[in-house]
């Protein structure tokens, strides 16, 4: 249970560690933090998954250095996806303490915006190679 | 609180354990792919990867089993359920997998 700390009292030796601060907020809400942390972690094992099989299971494109290039990326996908979930679950569980409106998430427009560019990098190296 | 349905945790703790079931699959499936990848090309860190994967796939499997009941616990002694520790260690994992990955593939290519 958290304390409500008065503002008079002097500050504690160490801070207030941020999964104390505010009141605890509806379970529900706690509960449908976690469900879209763990969507965000499968969906960063997916990119690591897309990586390695990139590269183990697809034949090399004519161009070179495009299906490594591609792996590389996907995985560093999965480092921003693994990174980014638990920096969001953290962001939103303390503003739902502190009675804050929920942050921002930018990760879904750079994820979008990198799955986009890599579709248009496999459509263009497919292209070149049929021509 | 009073509520219709069944139990003090009820659906919502039903559906955070299949969550963490769905991500116990999805780190089983990604596990083997790792590890079929590192037994093929014979590199000792990305079976060691293969194998903490495996690990944790077991680990978020039985916090699976445990979720509801452990959701249920929390809220009959009126505390948060936040999993704090369970979170940071999952998203360690998977960053630190994806992080050999690409160091993998791009010194195997």
């Amino acid at each position: 249970m958290a304390e409500e700390r008065d503002a008079s009292t002097d500050e504690p030796a160490t801070p207030t560690p941020w999964w104390q601060e505010g009141t605890d907020p509806d379970y529900r809400f706690s509960l449908a933090n976690e469900r879209t942390f763990l969507a965000w972690i499968r969906t960063a094992l997916a990119f690591v998954a897309a990586a390695v099989a990139l590269e183990q299971l697809v034949p090399s494109f004519s161009v070179h250095g495009v299906r490594t290039a591609l792996s590389v990326v996907l995985a560093l996908f999965g480092l921003l996806a693994g990174v980014g979930a638990y920096r969001h679950w953290m962001l939103s569980e303390r503003a739902m303490r502190r009675g804050e409106p929920l942050p921002r998430s930018p990760l879904m427009l750079w994820l979008s915006v990198g799955l986009v560019l890599i579709a248009a990098v496999v459509a263009v190296v497919l292209v070149v190679q049929a021509s | 609180m009073t509520h219709e349905h069944p139990g003090p945790a009820g659906l919502q703790a039903e559906r955070t354990g299949l969550a963490w079931t769905r991500t116990a699959l999805a780190f089983g499936g990604a596990a083997l792919l790792v590890t079929r990848y590192a037994v093929v090309r014979h590199v000792s860190l990305l079976v060691a990867c293969g194998v903490v994967m495996l690990a944790t796939a077991a680990g978020v499997a039985l916090v699976a089993r445990r979720r509801h009941d452990d959701i249920a616990t929390s809220l009959a002694d009126r505390r948060n359920p936040m999993n704090r520790k369970a979170v940071l260690l999952l998203s360690v994992v998977v960053s630190a997998v994806s992080l050999v990955c690409a160091v993998a593939v791009l010194s195997l290519r």
